[in-house]
C-alpha cells in the first residue's frame, strides 16, 4: 500500500525523432522518503521525469498516485496531484519579487487587482512553516543562487506538493549552501514530502537518500536501499562498469608561462567593476584552476582571456601577444581553445550537424579543403573519429546538435576545442552535466593534453574536479582573488568553502604568488 | 535667425498646441499597443497595416451605415481581427511574428488602397463618401483658459480614450493578474511555462489587446483628424510606435512622453510653411526623429544581447523565444 504513495508502471517513451528515452521503465516511491535517481547522461532520468511532472506523456504505461491511476496532460494536472518540480535552470522571473514569483500561476486577486499583500501573506506562510529563510518582497535578480533555488521549491511547497522533484539541484551550489538545502530537504522529509533527487554526485546521494533507483540506457536497472549499496557499486550500476572518481596524474612538470594575466581589472556590462587587479600565470604542462561561487568575477576574467571582453586596466597576454590587439582568429591562431561554460549559446550552433559543429573553426584548414569546396570526406573521417573517441551519443555525424541530450552536446563541444588547439587551453565547467564515465575521459584528456604541454586553466564549480586536476588553484570572491594554494595537496573542499564565501582571504603577499614567470 | 524667430512664433500661437495634443494621439494608440506586445514579448510589427484597414473600413462602414460609431467599432473589430489572425500565424503556425507584421503591412496598404479603388473608384482618398466624423468634445467653462484651454477644448473623443488609456494600461500592466502574465511570459516563458500558465494565451491577449490599439489608431485617422480615408494614411506611424516603444522602454507612461516627442515634431511639419525653410525640409522632421529613435533602439537591443550572452547559462537555456529569434 505505501508503494501507492507514487508508481510509474512499465512507462515507455519514444520521441518523435525516433529516439527511445524510456523502455519499459518502472519506478516507485514511498511517503516520507527521498529517493535518488542515478543515471548517465541520456539514460532517461530527465525523460521520465518530464513524464511525471507532465511536460511529455508516456507512449505506454501508468501512473499512479496516491494510490489512483492519473494521466499528466500537463504541469497544471501534475502540480493539482501534488508533484512540484525545481529545474536545473530555475524557472524565476529576475524582475519579479519572490511573493510574484511564487504566486504565479496562483495569483490572489481582489476584485481585478493582482493583491501583492496576500501574495507575501502566502510566501511568508509557507517559509515559516517549513523554516526557510527568505524574503518575500526581495527581487529574484538580487538573491544568490541557493536562495533563488528555496524561491523554487517555495513555488512547489506553496501550490501543496507533497512530490518534490529535483533535477540536479547541488550543481550551483556551495559546499555550505548544499548543507543548508540537505536540512532543508530532510525536514521536508519528516513532514511527510516525498523527494526525488537526481544527482550525480554519487556522495550527496549516500549521505541524504534513503534508496536509489539506478536507470540505464532508458531501463531501469533497479532500487536500492542506499545503505545497502556503496558509491562504488551505484557508479557500477549506472555505467555497467567500475569507474574510478580521481583521475591519476603526475606532479606537473611546468615550462615558460602561456597566460599572463597582470592587474587585471574587468567591468561587467552594467560599467560596473566585477574584477578588481587580478594577477596569475599559466604556464607550459600545468593546470591552474580558479575556484569561487559562480558570478564573483571568473566569467569576467574568462571574457577578458578569450576576446569576449577588453580589461578596464591591467594586461593579458598568451606568448606575449597581448589579448587585447588580437581578434578571435588570431587568439585561435595563437592556439587557445576555449569551452565555454554556456553550451547552447556560445558552445555549438544548435540547428546544425555534429559534424559542422566539429568542424568549424577549423574550416579554413588545408585538409578539410579541395580547391574551393570543402572535403567532405576528410571531414567525415576525422569527425567520426571524434564522435568515438569522446563517445557522443548519437544516430551519427548528421545529427543534429541540438537534438542530443545535454551531456552529448557538452561532448560534441569538448571535442571540437580539444581537438582545435594545445597551447592554452581555457575550460569553463568542462564536465558540467555530463555523466561520470564521460567526465572522467574529458579529465584523462586533459591530464594528458598538459603531461604533452599544454597551458591549462580550469574554472569548474565541482571542488572534487578542481582539487584532482589543478596543479595550483586560485579561489575568487567578489572579483579578488583571496585565496591561492601552490599546490592543492592537504586541501579540503571545506576550506575552499569558507574562501569561496568570503568568510576567510589570505594576505596580498599569498595571494600574489600565483603569479609565476 | 529667421527660422528661430518663426519658431518662437509658432511655439506662442495657442494652435500650435491643439495641433500638437492631436498629431500625438495617432502615434499614441499604436506605441501603446507596441509597448503592451514588447512586454509579452512579441513584437508587433504589424501596427501599420491594421491603422489602414481599421481607418478604411472604419470608413466604409460608416459611410454605408449611416453611423459613425457602427464604424468605430468596424475599426476595432478589424483589430481585434488582426491581432487573433497576428496570434494565429505567429504562435500556433510558429511564423517569425517579425514576418508577420511585415505581412499585415503589406495586406494593410495593399488591400486598403485597392478595396477603395473597388468601393469608390477613387485611387487617392475616400472623399466621395459620405462617411462621419467621431464627436469632438467642446470644454464650455475651460474652453476660455488661453493656451491650455485652446490645447484641450475641441479634441475628439478619441484623443480623450487615448490620453486614458495610458494609466489603465499601466494598471494593467503592473496591477493586475493578466499584467503579472504579460510580463512574466515576456521575461521568462519557461518559468511562465512551468507553473501552467499558457504562454501562448497570454501572448494571444497581449497580441490582441496591442492590435485593437492599432485599430482605434486607425478610427481616429480616418475618422477624428481627417474626415475621410487616403492612400496610405498612416504615413509611417506604426513603425514610428517601434522607435517610440523601444525608447519608452516599454512603458505605457514612457510610450507618452515618446509619442509627444513625435507628435511634437509632426505638429511643427504641419506648420512648415512658417517656418519658412523648405516645405518638404520640415515634413521630414517625424521621419527623422524616428531615424534617431531607431538608433537608440538598436543600442538598447544591443546592450540586451550582450547582457543576455554574459547571463550564462542559467537564464539562455535551452534556446529562449529572444535568443533564438537572435541567431
Amino acid at each position: 500500500m505505501e508503494d501507492d504513495f507514487l508508481r510509474l508502471e512499465h512507462i515507455t517513451k519514444v520521441y518523435d525523432n525516433g529516439i527511445m528515452a524510456n523502455d519499459d521503465v518502472n519506478f516507485s516511491a514511498r511517503k516520507g522518503e527521498i529517493h535518488a535517481i542515478c543515471g548517465e547522461n541520456g539514460a532517461g532520468k530527465s525523460t521520465l521525469m518530464k513524464q511525471l511532472y507532465g511536460v511529455e506523456q508516456p507512449n505506454e504505461g501508468r501512473i499512479i498516485v496516491k494510490g489512483e491511476e492519473v494521466r499528466l496532460s500537463s504541469p497544471l494536472v501534475a502540480i493539482a496531484h501534488g508533484i512540484g518540480m525545481v529545474f536545473q535552470h530555475f524557472m524565476l522571473v529576475p524582475s519579479l519579487t519572490v511573493a510574484e514569483n511564487v504566486t504565479l500561476g496562483i495569483e490572489p486577486t481582489h476584485g481585478l487587482r493582482f493583491d501583492a499583500e496576500r501574495a507575501v501573506a502566502m510566501t511568508r506562510e509557507v517559509c515559516d512553516k517549513y523554516g526557510f529563510d527568505v524574503d518575500p518582497t526581495a527581487k529574484i535578480q538580487d538573491l544568490t543562487v541557493g536562495t533563488k533555488q528555496k524561491v523554487e521549491i517555495l513555488k512547489a511547497l506553496v501550490r501543496g506538493a507533497d512530490i518534490l522533484i529535483l533535477d540536479e539541484p547541488t550543481a550551483v551550489l556551495t559546499p555550505q549552501e548544499t548543507d543548508e538545502l540537505f536540512v532543508q530537504l530532510r525536514a521536508l522529509r519528516d513532514t511527510g514530502h516525498t523527494i526525488i533527487f537526481i544527482s550525480h554526485k554519487l556522495g550527496e546521494v549516500k549521505s541524504l537518500c534513503d534508496r536509489i533507483t539506478v536507470i540505464r540506457h532508458g531501463h531501469t536497472v533497479g532500487t536500492y536501499d542506499v545503505r545497502d549499496v556503496s558509491e562504488s557499486d551505484i557508479s557500477r550500476l549506472m555505467v555497467g562498469a567500475v569507474v574510478q572518481e580521481e583521475v591519476p596524474k603526475d606532479p606537473a612538470r611546468p615550462g615558460a608561462p602561456v597566460l599572463e594575466v597582470k592587474g587585471l581589472s574587468v567591468a561587467d556590462q552594467n560599467g560596473k567593476l566585477a574584477v578588481h587587479d587580478v594577477s596569475f600565470s599559466v604556464r607550459e604542462g600545468e593546470v591552474v584552476g580558479i575556484a569561487g561561487v559562480e558570478g564573483n568575477g571568473q566569467a569576467e576574467i574568462i571574457n577578458a582571456i578569450t576576446g569576449w571582453a577588453s580589461p578596464a586596466a591591467g594586461t593579458v597576454s598568451i606568448d606575449g601577444h597581448e589579448v587585447r590587439a588580437l581578434s578571435i582568429r588570431g587568439l585561435r591562431d595563437l592556439g587557445l581553445a576555449y569551452v565555454p561554460e554556456d553550451r547552447m549559446t556560445l558552445g555549438i550552433a544548435s540547428n546544425l550537424s555534429i559534424r559542422e559543429n566539429m568542424i568549424a573553426g577549423k574550416q579554413d584548414r588545408p585538409r578539410y579543403n579541395k580547391g574551393v569546396l570543402q572535403d567532405q570526406q576528410a571531414i567525415r573521417e576525422d569527425t567520426d573519429q571524434w564522435i568515438r573517441e569522446f563517445d557522443v551519443l548519437c544516430d551519427g555525424g548528421e545529427q543534429t546538435v541540438g537534438m542530443l541530450s545535454g551531456g552529448n552536446i557538452q561532448k560534441v563541444v569538448v571535442a571540437r576545442e580539444l581537438t582545435a588547439a594545445q597551447r592554452l587551453i581555457v575550460c569553463d565547467q568542462p564536465t558540467r552535466g555530463i555523466d561520470v564515465g564521460a567526465a572522467d575521459s574529458i579529465r584523462r584528456r586533459l591530464v594528458r593534453m598538459r603531461d604533452d604541454g599544454s597551458a591549462i586553466l580550469l574554472v569548474s564549480a565541482d571542488l572534487g574536479e578542481l582539487l584532482n586536476l589543478s596543479d595550483r588553484l586560485l579561489v575568487v570572491f567578489d572579483g579578488r582573488v583571496v585565496a591561492y594554494f601552490p599546490s592543492t595537496e592537504g586541501v579540503s573542499e571545506e576550506e575552499l568553502g569558507y574562501y569561496m564565501l568570503g568568510v576567510r582571504q589570505m594576505e596580498g603577499q599569498q595571494t600574489g604568488g600565483a603569479y609565476l614567470v | 535667425m529667421s527660422v528661430l524667430e518663426a519658431l518662437a512664433g509658432i511655439l506662442s500661437n495657442p494652435n500650435f498646441y491643439f495641433t500638437f495634443l492631436s498629431t500625438t494621439v495617432p502615434i499614441l494608440l499604436p506605441t501603446l499597443g507596441c509597448a503592451i506586445a514588447e512586454n509579452v514579448g512579441s513584437t508587433n510589427m504589424g501596427q501599420e497595416g491594421i491603422m489602414l484597414l481599421a481607418a478604411f473600413f472604419g470608413v466604409i462602414a460608416s459611410a454605408y451605415t449611416g453611423n459613425v460609431w457602427v464604424g468605430f467599432l468596424a475599426a476595432v473589430a478589424i483589430g481585434l481581427l488582426m491581432g487573433l489572425a497576428i496570434s494565429y500565424f505567429a504562435l500556433y503556425l510558429q511564423v517569425d511574428i517579425i514576418l508577420v507584421g511585415i505581412a499585415v503591412n503589406l495586406v494593410g496598404s495593399g488591400l486598403s488602397a485597392f478595396l477603395m479603388y473597388v468601393f469608390t473608384g477613387d485611387r487617392s482618398a475616400t472623399t466621395s463618401l459620405q462617411s462621419g466624423t467621431l464627436p469632438f468634445i467642446d470644454l464650455p467653462g475651460i474652453k476660455e483658459i488661453p493656451y491650455i484651454g485652446t490645447a484641450l477644448s475641441g479634441q475628439s473623443v478619441l484623443a480623450w480614450v487615448a490620453y486614458l488609456l495610458v494609466p489603465v494600461l499601466s494598471f494593467l500592466l503592473y496591477k493586475t493578474r493578466l499584467g503579472l502574465r504579460i510580463r512574466s511570459v515576456g521575461e521568462n516563458p519557461h518559468a511562465a511555462e512551468s507553473v501552467g500558465v499558457s504562454v501562448n494565451k497570454t501572448k494571444m491577449y497581449a497580441l490582441v489587446i496591442s492590435s485593437v490599439l492599432g485599430g482605434i489608431a486607425g478610427a481616429y485617422l480616418s475618422m477624428s483628424y481627417l474626415p475621410y480615408f487616403s492612400k496610405g494614411m498612416s504615413g509611417g506611424r506604426g513603425y514610428i510606435a517601434l522607435a517610440a516603444t523601444a525608447m519608452a522602454n516599454n512603458t505605457p507612461v514612457g510610450s507618452l512622453w515618446t509619442s509627444l516627442l513625435f507628435g511634437f515634431f509632426y505638429a511643427l511639419s504641419t506648420y512648415s510653411g512658417a517656418l519658412g525653410v523648405p516645405a518638404q525640409l520640415v515634413t521630414t522632421l517625424p521621419y527623422l526623429a524616428t531615424l534617431v529613435g531607431l538608433v537608440v533602439f538598436a543600442i538598447r537591443v544591443q546592450g540586451k544581447e550582450r547582457r543576455r550572452r554574459q547571463e550564462g547559462a542559467h537564464a539562455a537555456a535551452e534556446g529562449d523565444d529572444g535568443a533564438a529569434r537572435a541567431a
